[in-house]
């Protein structure tokens, strides 16, 4: 048995295994990776039925796709997310894992969110735009056709806002809409009364697809575990045939000082 | 130690030793030529290098091989085998080599 536990034996163990694992990770991080943004190839309007299925999560690739959508307001049903700036990029946490705290130079007010039922009786949460004051905004009202681009919701992992800015969720969304709502919310391109169009968070798709060459990356160090694996079972079995000839050795007593 | 089995990898080590060693080579000018002097990705640049990072480890398992047949130390595989990731030097390299195989 002692053989089995050489001190150049647990060494090689302890080097291979991390070696192994090292490539494993180094894998795993390329693959992390390979989610990346993949901007979109056009700037093609869709509509709004294509971009946010009802019953069912705003797909990653429909976040920042222009798109317009037609309904009547619901001026009971406002929404004011107070904290914010105009520039809804500019709210995001550098780091997801810690609080970051922000002091502005631009004005700091609310986003101004009103609800659309649109004619399947579905609604939808649209940022209408920014403002100091939002007591001089008058409720929306009637029937009206919003350019916008989808946002998803912004409790979506990966993101988080500075100063702890309370997020605009599709739940905040829900308990605020007469009818069943869609997953996120929508940021008017179009100008409203008053209201500084906001800019919204994604301006691309979240993840549109991999990005093939850390995918490759991926592979390569997969490639390089198999590698390592290969090249600790060779140098462990030559210790182990190495030990055996000298343990005959010293049986035979060829070798006295073992 | 079989004549036939070490010739192979014997040509299998030379062969990847070359074919790493000038790939590098030729990579290492594009990065100086991107990175230093600020001009465009040629448009393989990427694929270029991921395609190395394929061949790297093909040289790896042949100096790998080479090293057991020859009975070099652990340090000295290691040493051997790093030397593909340094321009030039798999070239070095290859020529120690093969004066030690000539020897033997």
């Amino acid at each position: 048995m002692k053989r089995y536990f050489s001190l150049r034996l647990i060494a090689i163990h302890a080097l291979g295994a991390f070696s192994f694992i090292a490539c494993v990770g180094l894998a795993y991080w390329q693959w992390d990776r390979a989610q990346a943004y993949v901007p979109p190839e056009s700037a093609t309007v869709l509509s709004f039925e294509e971009l946010s299925p009802l019953r069912d999560y705003l797909p990653a690739s429909s976040v920042g796709v222009p798109t317009s959508v037609t309904g009547t307001w619901q001026p009971d049903e406002r929404i004011l997310m107070p904290e914010r700036v105009v520039d809804g990029k500019s709210m995001v946490s550098p780091d997801p894992e810690s609080e970051a705290l922000v002091s502005w130079a631009v004005p700091v007010g609310y986003w101004v969110v009103d609800i659309m039922e649109l004619a399947d009786e579905s609604s939808v949460g649209v940022v209408r735009g920014f403002t100091e004051t939002p007591e001089q905004i008058a409720p929306a009202s009637g029937d009206e056709t919003v350019s916008g681009v989808m946002q998803p919701s912004e409790d979506v992992p990966g993101l988080k806002l500075v100063n702890g800015i309370e997020p605009l969720t599709t739940n905040l969304i829900v308990e605020n809409s007469r009818t069943i709502a869609h997953d996120g919310y929508l940021v008017a391109t179009s100008p409203a009364e008053s209201l500084v169009p906001v800019g919204p968070i994604f301006t691309e798709p979240v993840v549109k697809g991999l990005n093939w060459q850390n995918v490759a990356y991926t592979f390569n160090w997969l490639f390089f575990a198999g590698i390592v694996a290969m090249m600790w079972v060779r140098v462990a079995r030559d210790e182990l045939e190495f030990a055996e000839i000298a343990k005959s050795n010293a049986d035979l007593g060829h070798d006295n000082e073992s | 130690m079989n004549r036939e089995d070490f010739a192979k990898q014997w040509l299998f080590y030379r062969i990847m030793a070359v074919v790493v060693g000038s790939v590098l080579l030729i990579l290492t000018a594009f990065l100086i030529s991107v990175r230093v002097l600020e001009n465009p990705e040629p448009p393989f640049y990427a694929a270029a290098w991921t395609a190395h990072g394929y061949l790297f480890p093909v040289y790896v398992v042949a100096t790998f091989m080479l090293s057991t047949k020859l009975k070099w130390s652990f340090g000295k595989t290691i040493l051997i085998m790093l030397a593909g990731t340094i321009p030039l030097m798999s070239f070095f390299t290859e020529r120690r080599v093969a004066k030690e195989v000539s020897q033997s």
